[in-house]
């Protein structure tokens, strides 16, 4: 048999009443709830998208570096190249010059020790130049292949 | 006059007399109550009504008693439905005459929630629903001196009746409208020579057992 439950009018209105104001205090709170969600999710969004415009700008500059970088390299190798027609190619027979950056290598034949001093006076004269290595390349029958590797102090 | 009225509260049972007041020491603050009213006969009224939302239901249902009730403060009432056509519902509807809103305001003023006010014949059918397994069947029990009758055709509540000082009683019960339908009789708290004296079919009876207040309503 189906539950008969008597209930006095007022008390069901009351009750009801009740609920209703529950139901709409819930209902505000959710709503809060949710707006402060919804701002939290928006400036987060924000400050994700001005973090991405901060890192391609800061892209642009690690590029634009070195870009400048790379020139300054091509500027110091043209400069050693002057250099080195300037001080050496008329007094010295050189072959196989390979000029990067600051650094030149080039080979040279030689007869005896005092043309050899004589290179090397002339390199230490100039005051531009360090002398990183001297390797002896072939011995001819007294004439002697060296390759010596410099730097631009300058 | 009434007897007393029982509050069932998360299943442990308070009796509160008529006359006395709730007791002060006891906290009902949300707490399920349950009021069980004895002595109280439910007045049932079969109803045809144009098919609508509960709400309106309601509503019209409000409408009619208020025709034929006076007072409609007093009147408490719930409704079953009986048949659904398309346009129609058949309704039964169930009116309780409980003139005790200050025993309730004095409840609610306490914090507690009520579940409900329950007749006592339908507390006391509640209470024996395993052992009742039939759907058309009439039942009887005594209480205090008052002796309830109740009549249920397919599970639902037909007839009901107070009598109140059984002792004295002359008249018999007549069952004569119900004679194709119910042929059992559920009987609790009564002999059964007691029965048979006032009641003239011959139909089959069930004893229930005897049941003492305490059984009933377990108090503190």
């Amino acid at each position: 048999m189906k539950n008969i439950i008597f209930l006095p009018q007022w008390y069901i209105d009351n009750r009801e009443g009740l609920l209703l104001y529950k139901c709409k205090v819930a209902l505000i709170i959710m709503l809060c709830i949710n707006i402060i969600l919804l701002s939290f999710g928006i400036s987060s969004y924000n400050s994700n998208m001005a973090k991405q415009k901060n890192l391609s700008k800061d892209n642009a500059k690690v590029e634009m570096q070195n870009n400048k970088r790379q020139d300054k390299k091509e500027a110091n190798t043209l400069k050693t190249m002057n250099y080195f027609t300037q001080d050496f190619s008329e007094k010295i027979n050189c072959s196989n010059v390979e000029i990067k950056d600051k650094k030149i290598d080039f080979e040279t034949t030689i007869e005896g020790k005092n043309k050899y001093y004589e290179i090397i006076k002339h390199i230490e004269q100039q005051k531009k130049y360090r002398i990183i290595s001297i390797s002896q390349m072939e011995n001819n029958a007294g004439i002697i292949k060296i390759k010596i590797s410099l730097e631009v102090i300058i | 006059m009434f007897g007393a009225i029982t509050i069932e509260m998360d299943g442990y049972n308070h009796i509160v007399h008529w006359k006395n007041n709730l007791e002060p020491c006891i906290n009902y603050k949300n707490k399920k109550i349950r009021v069980i009213v004895d002595n109280e006969e439910i007045y049932i009224i079969n109803m045809l009504l144009p098919k609508a939302n509960r709400k309106v239901t309601k509503d019209i249902i409000k409408d009619e008693l208020s025709f034929r009730f006076k007072n409609l403060d007093k009147i408490m009432f719930d409704y079953m439905i009986l048949k659904k056509s398309k346009k129609s519902i058949e309704v039964a509807v169930f009116c309780l005459n409980w003139n005790r809103g200050d025993f309730m305001n004095a409840l609610v003023d306490k914090g507690a929630k009520i579940e409900g006010i329950y007749p006592l014949q339908l507390y006391m059918l509640k209470k024996f629903t395993n052992k009742i397994k039939d759907k058309s069947f009439y039942f009887i029990f005594l209480y205090e001196k008052s002796l309830y009758f109740i009549v249920a055709i397919n599970k639902y509540l037909v007839m009901n009746k107070v009598y109140k000082k059984f002792n004295n009683i002359d008249e018999k019960i007549d069952i004569n409208q119900f004679k194709d339908k119910v042929n059992i009789l559920y009987y609790a708290n009564i002999d059964k020579n007691n029965l048979s004296g006032f009641m003239d079919e011959e139909i089959n009876f069930v004893d229930l057992g005897h049941f003492q207040h305490a059984d009933i309503f377990k108090s503190y």
